[in-house]
């Protein structure tokens, strides 16, 4: 048995082991626990003497003595130098915006040279992306796409050929990345390896389904996110990514989509958040739906400490993975097309001096003098008080063609509120109108800012210009409605800018987040399942937590307190689950 | 004629009356989990009492609903009619999230 046993380990590791040391044996003798090395006469005929050793009964194996090396397989990619996550050799990584620990210390990698020595090819493993899509015509993507060939719906019903996913936001069959979150995290878990360009992906061949449920500016609903599932689930998907997450109330049919999604055979990796929190306190969902086959990531720097950004969770973030300054593919690039300060081209009614310009550095007591120009109500912000009872006041502006000729367009300002929760409202609305876009269409109606209540200190807010592509005009207004009831300061509006998307084939970029962190692991699901074909949910995540290594940074902060080690997991051998065996 | 002119008043009526409400109503929108073996008409019959906008199905028996302004209903006032009922297992809120 020993012999076959042996047999089989010479065979499945000749690959690299195809040298000896000439003249030299190693003879392992029944009455003792370990072989000796032995040195045959010059001239002696090696398999002549194997085959004399194991006449002897006394023998219980001999062989030769093997020469190893230890492989590395690197792949030719131009930016795989930029990929400390795969790779850290404590390089600086271009373009980075997280500073800490930039650079970080060699080794601290999710150990890919040795895990790709085992495989690096992911091919018979759909990833289903749910995201805001994915650049399916990216030079270092469009090879590992899904193809998308007699795909069906959220339903299972027929839907004949889709390209490379589906799209929910639009409901159509192209899925097109019109944020760039998508197209980052696709590269992150499977890039084109070893294709002399770009980055490369934790697995270097790989099916990304792209499914599109957020939009432009990367917000989406329970709606959205559960046709995703299901779409996934129905098209095959062995791993699904879900970077994406919120607070609230547990979603109960969001967490049944998930359940089902992992009881039909699916590794569901989702990012921790990125508040700095702790999930354990604060629920951040999916990652704290309370599911065995839900792996959630928290993000680690380029020295595996925790980043300062993401969050934590002793029971329900399970393990981290690297999520700073990680550079991959990324859709095109966003540019700004216009900013506004507000001094002019504004129409408001009914009144025309509700909404008022404050120029630069003129700002109330409220806001320091150095806030660049205002648009507020009441006339100053909290400097005139507040504002009146029974208001319905809008203000608006018409920025023409420019934003509908790009491929995508936003706009951005930051806010300063105070208002009567749930009762007073500031809305935002943008149509394809030359005049007040509420009153044009209630479809305008980008959102209801009421839940905000009170805030000292500014947000940034963003909305989509999806109703202005391929449009002559593009009003964006504003509109304040209050109750007849309690009265506050008011809103105060800066910094407004639109910005325009270009897509490309050949961008890259670095981000941050537990979002990036969390492609990793699931590439690593991917590697592994390819690997192990039988693998069940279970015996992947077990293999990717407990193939991880321990870091101090995670101790109390994960479940786990370990960070994923990508070689560790192909070479962790699992526990057979499904197995029973009688004592007798 | 006459018929068109007045379509084209109603539509802009409509349009105003829209515009005129406050944001504070907007529409609401929730996702369903129907019983096993219910069909998006048993879904219709029970939203019977209320305006709905649109109803669509989401896969595995879950459905999105959204219910017009004028139906001035809440999630506690729809959670607990539904309580009683024999083809929908829950009723929630279709919550927004965001990517990390």
């Amino acid at each position: 048995m020993i012999k076959i046993l042996l047999l089989i380990f010479i065979f499945s590791t000749s690959i690299l082991a195809d040298e000896f040391v000439k003249g030299e044996l190693l003879v392992k003798m029944k009455s003792k626990s370990s072989s000796v090395k032995v040195k045959l006469r010059s001239g002696k005929d090696m398999s002549e003497a194997i085959e004399e050793y194991e006449r002897n009964p006394n023998v219980e194996y001999a062989q030769p003595n093997y020469i190893y090396h230890l492989q590395s397989t690197t792949p030719n990619d131009p930016k795989f130098s930029e990929a400390w996550a795969l790779k850290n050799s404590a390089q600086s990584i271009t373009g980075a915006t997280y500073s800490t620990n930039n650079p970080g210390s060699s080794g601290k990698d999710m150990n890919l040279i040795n895990a790709w020595d085992l495989n690096t090819n992911c091919n018979s493993i759909i990833v289903a992306v749910l995201d805001s899509g994915v650049n399916y015509n990216h030079e270092d993507l469009s090879a590992n796409m899904w193809d998308g060939t007699n795909c069906r719906d959220q339903n299972n019903l027929f839907l004949g050929s889709c390209n490379f996913g589906y799209d929910f936001v639009d409901s159509d069959k192209t899925p097109m990345d019109l944020n760039g979150h998508g197209t980052h995290i696709a590269g992150t878990i499977g890039a084109v390896g070893n294709n002399s360009i770009g980055g490369v992906g934790v697995c270097w061949n790989v099916k990304i389904m792209a499914v599109r449920v957020a939009n432009v500016v990367g917000e989406l609903t329970t709606a959205s996110v559960i046709n995703g599932i299901n779409f996934a689930r129905y098209n095959g998907a062995k791993v699904i990514n879900m970077s994406l997450g919120g607070t609230g109330t547990e979603d109960t049919a969001y967490k049944t989509a998930v359940t089902n999604a992992i009881n039909d055979g699916i590794v569901v990796v989702v990012s921790a958040g990125n508040d700095g929190a702790n999930n354990d306190t604060t629920p951040m969902w999916p990652c704290s739906f309370n599911l065995s086959g839900i792996v959630c990531v928290a993000a680690v720097d380029q020295a595996y400490s925790l980043a300062t950004f993401s969050n934590y969770g002793a029971t329900s973030v399970d393990v981290g993975a690297p999520g700073t300054n990680i550079y991959n593919s990324t859709n095109g690039t966003w540019s700004s097309i216009q900013t506004d300060n507000f001094s002019t081209g504004w129409t408001q009614t009914p009144t025309t001096t509700v909404w008022k310009y404050v120029a630069a550095g003129s700002g109330s007591s409220c806001v320091a003098p150095s806030y660049p120009a205002l648009l507020t109500l009441p006339n100053n912000w909290c400097a005139d008080g507040t504002y009146a009872n029974n208001l319905d006041q809008r203000i608006w502006k018409n920025f023409g063609s420019t934003p509908g000729n790009y491929d995508a367009a936003k706009f951005e300002f930051e806010i300063f509120f105070d208002l009567q929760k749930n009762n007073d409202y500031l809305g935002i609305a943008r149509w394809n109108v030359n005049s007040e876009p509420y009153a044009a269409s209630s479809s305008s109606l980008a959102a209801s800012l009421s839940e905000l209540g009170t805030s000292g200190t500014a947000t940034t807010v963003e909305y989509d210009l999806d109703p202005c592509k391929g449009q002559s005009n593009c009003s964006i207004g504003f509109i304040f409605q209050s109750n007849s009831s309690v009265v506050d300061n008011g809103v105060a509006l800066f910094n407004f800018v639109i910005k325009g998307l270009t897509l490309s084939t050949n961008n890259y970029k670095s981000l941050n987040g537990t979002s990036m962190a969390a492609p990793h692991v699931a590439g690593l699901a991917a590697l592994i399942r390819a690997f192990n074909p039988n693998y069940t949910v279970t015996d992947t995540v077990n293999a990717i937590i407990n193939g991880g290594d321990s870091v101090t940074s995670l101790s109390g902060k994960t479940v786990s307190g370990k960070v994923v080690d990508a070689y560790g997991s192909l070479t962790y051998i699992n526990t057979p689950t499904g197995v029973t065996a009688t004592v007798q | 004629m006459k018929y068109f002119f007045g379509v084209i008043l109603l539509i802009l009526y409509t349009e105003l009356l829209v515009a005129g409400n406050s944001l504070g109503s907007l529409d609401k929108s929730y996702i369903v989990i129907m019983k096993k073996g219910s069909i998006q008409k048993d879904l219709e019959k029970e939203l019977s009492p209320y305006k709905w906008q649109e109803i669509k199905s989401l896969g595995s028996d879950m459905f999105l609903v959204v219910l017009k302004k004028e139906s001035n209903v809440n999630l506690i006032q729809l959670q607990k009619k539904f309580s009683k009922s024999k083809k929908i297992e829950s009723i929630e809120v279709n919550q927004k999230y965001h990517a990390h």
